[in-house]
């Protein structure tokens, strides 16, 4: 690849489209995230937001259409007699560039906050074991759970889990993190601190890409808000622009239910 | 391969396992839900013999009880013939098996539905035979019915002690036609025979059950 | 009755080996056929439908033999196609065999409760194979299925009397040969009962132990 003035975009998706059954849950998505960028992908319930998510890291394969990161295609190889579907070797290395944080955490109960952290880049990345204690405990701190390292989840409240799963999501350095509805889980009185960890991470920078209902977020962390509706991408545009001018009557529609 | 003399033999040997251990099914089913009564009840001492024995009983080897009774028990003046010697202890294992089956049903039932029986005037007796009980025994049916294939499975313990049944009397054919294969083979069978009927006959009952209740 | 402690307390050791031999029998078997249980989870929960049909009819052939006949089996008639197995190999062998179906079993059902999110998660993290097998589901489903398996070894440990018949001095050989010998069946069947109501009473703590880590994996799976 020629050095070019644009940066390899750290996510794309070019024409990407998914059939579940008769039922097209996505149509031809087009969409490009930055490195640095946060993006938020919000619409109505059914839209496909998290099902546009989960084909990023190939939980989900999509129909049709090509996925990037950082230019590598996923999902697929290329070999001597054309396009072959990537062998799971192969996927699990791309998946560890991918950071995921889910809706219900899904933590693994067997070990504890600073177990959930270290484990993958010790068993997976097999990074040295004392180094990645060492930035463990640094993201602890900075979720706000250095006191917590020790704590089995089943100890751990709904906030608290999010927030160790986040942390584990860093300790694998990715190249973008991405968030399906992480506080659509939790009671509402711990959505502010899953959220505080959030927006902080926006702001030094990560690559982000958020499927959410926390509209507040989308304007204080997003710089970009991505509107999806029935599969299609109906407005792509900065976050102050879609929240002070949406351009299409579905936007506004659903603006408007949230609108304080 | 089994000469059909054999295979006779060996079906009587078939008719004694069903019929003693049919017997102590029979028994230990009431026996077991009178014991997880005591020991789910309000009385303190009843209470703890009744845990006493279902713990006990459900620690000890088949084989060890059965051999306790015939042979030990005549020392303190209680002789039992050989066959109902089998049946008293299979009758006894299973009571106890049984017991934690029902306490487990009795413990799991909710409470306000017993409430509500006494709110209505039912006194505990009553409130017992027609609100509970209709529930919990359809509810314990599945693992009553495992805890009687562990019966017909642990029942060759009862050879010991002299008596007949299927895996003794597959010994027996198995040392007098020098051709083990063919009688334990047969016996294998049947065993799965038996078992597979029950199974079966449960999961009918369990569906019949379901469909009228649901 | 005159109740003969003292023979009792001569004949100790007689009681103390076979006890002994009891316990290893059982904590053998059980660690080889958790290990073989283990390895049948492969085919059990395999995607193709006639090898875990196939696996799941072996299974629930292998839970369905009588333990006695099993080691009749495998002392008697094993010979007659040309395996002669002394009585110690031929014990361990019938424990293990009639174990193992009921260990695999209990772990596909261990197995079967836990979330599907927990192995997709881990995939997302980059897991796949042997490694997400050894790391993350494995160690879910012991935890999970502890309580159960220490019933099992209840199990285990009664069927295991029943390896007497072939005169393997085990407890309960012990208890009959003491009986038989000094004439007093009500003592020795009494103090071979007591001791094996010790045994697994010492198994039921543990498996109460292990109760609550089982509800700690189970309380996260939400």
């Amino acid at each position: 690849m020629a050095e070019t003035a644009q940066a390899v975009p750290a996510v794309e998706l070019r024409g990407v489209s998914k059939f579940f059954g008769e039922h097209e849950v996505l149509s031809r998505i087009d969409l490009s995230v930055a490195s640095g960028e946060t993006v938020c992908i919000l619409g109505p319930s059914g839209s496909g937001k998290t099902t546009l998510l989960r084909c990023i890291n190939w939980l989900e394969i999509p129909d049709s259409g090509a996925i990037f990161l950082r230019g590598t295609r996923i999902g697929v190889t290329f070999g001597k007699s054309g396009a072959v579907p990537m062998n799971d070797r192969e996927l699990a290395a791309i998946r560890t560039r991918i950071g995921m944080v889910f809706q219900h955490f899904n933590l693994w109960p067997h070990m504890t906050a600073l177990g959930n952290v270290i484990e993958s880049p010790v068993h997976v990345l097999r990074r040295s074991r004392k180094e990645v204690i060492e930035e463990a405990e640094r993201l602890l701190e900075k979720v706000g759970l250095a006191d917590k390292r020790n704590a089995y989840p089943a100890y751990l409240s709904g906030g608290q889990m999010q927030r160790v799963a986040i942390a584990r999501a860093l300790a694998m350095r990715p190249d973008i993190l991405l968030f399906d509805e992480p506080t659509s889980a939790l009671d509402p009185e711990l959505v502010g601190e899953v959220l505080a960890v959030m927006k902080e991470l926006a702001h030094e920078g990560m690559t982000m890409l958020v499927v959410t209902h926390e509209m507040q977020f989308a304007l204080d962390a997003a710089s970009r808000v991505v509107f999806l509706d029935r599969g299609r991408i109906l407005e792509d545009a900065a976050a102050k622009e879609f929240f002070e001018r949406p351009k299409t009557e579905r936007s506004r529609q659903f603006l408007e239910r949230f609108n304080r | 391969m089994l000469s059909p003399a054999a295979l006779v033999d060996l079906l009587t040997g078939a008719g004694t396992t069903i019929a003693i251990c049919a017997v102590a099914i029979a028994a230990g089913m009431p026996l077991g839900l009178l014991i997880a009564a005591g020991r789910t009840g309000k009385n303190p001492i009843l209470r703890f013999l009744c845990g006493l024995y279902a713990s006990f009983v459900r620690a000890v080897p088949l084989v060890t009880f059965v051999m306790l009774i015939y042979f030990g028990l005549p020392a303190l003046g209680v002789a039992f013939d050989p066959l109902p010697a089998a049946v008293f202890a299979l009758g006894l294992n299973t009571a106890a098996f049984n017991s934690e089956i029902w306490r487990a049903g009795i413990a799991d039932f909710s409470r306000g539905q017993l409430e509500a029986a006494r709110a209505f005037g039912m006194t505990p007796r009553m409130a017992f035979w027609r609100v509970m009980f209709p529930q919990i025994w359809r509810k314990s049916l599945p693992p009553l019915v495992n805890e009687m294939t562990l019966l017909i499975k642990a029942s060759p313990a009862i050879a010991v002690i002299g008596v007949v049944d299927l895996t003794r009397k597959a010994r027996q054919i198995a040392e007098s036609t020098y051709e083990p294969l063919p009688a334990f083979f047969a016996a294998v069978v049947i065993y799965g025979i038996v078992l597979l009927a029950l199974v079966a006959a449960a999961r009918l009952l369990e569906r019949r059950l379901a469909t009228r209740v649901a | 009755m005159n109740f003969r402690l003292d023979v009792l307390s001569q004949e100790a050791p007689q009681f103390a080996a076979g006890l002994g031999n009891t316990v290893w029998l059982c904590g053998t078997s059980m660690v080889l056929s958790l290990g073989l249980g283990a390895l049948c989870l492969v085919p059990l929960t395999s995607r193709r439908r006639t090898l875990r049909r196939l696996a799941q009819a072996m299974v629930d052939a292998g839970r369905c033999i009588p333990f006695l006949l099993l080691a009749y089996i495998v002392y008697f008639a094993l010979p007659a196609v040309g395996i002669v197995l002394d009585k110690w190999t031929a014990a361990l062998t019938t424990l293990v065999f009639y174990n193992t179906a009921y260990m695999a079993e209990i772990l596909r059902g261990g197995w079967v409760s836990i979330p599907a999110e927990q192995i997709e998660t881990a995939r997302a993290f980059g897991y796949r194979g042997f490694l997400l097998l050894r790391r993350i589901m494995l160690p879910q489903v012991l935890i999970a299925v502890g309580p159960v398996i220490g019933n099992q070894l209840i199990q285990l440990i009664k069927d295991s009397a029943f390896l007497f018949i072939i005169t393997v001095p085990e407890l309960t050989f012990a208890a009959n040969y003491v009986q038989s010998y000094y004439f007093i069946p009500f003592e020795s069947f009494l103090v071979s009962t007591l001791l094996y109501w010790l045994l697994c009473a010492s198994v039921e703590w543990l498996v109460r132990r292990s109760e609550r880590w089982a509800s700690l994996v189970r309380r996260s799976h939400g």
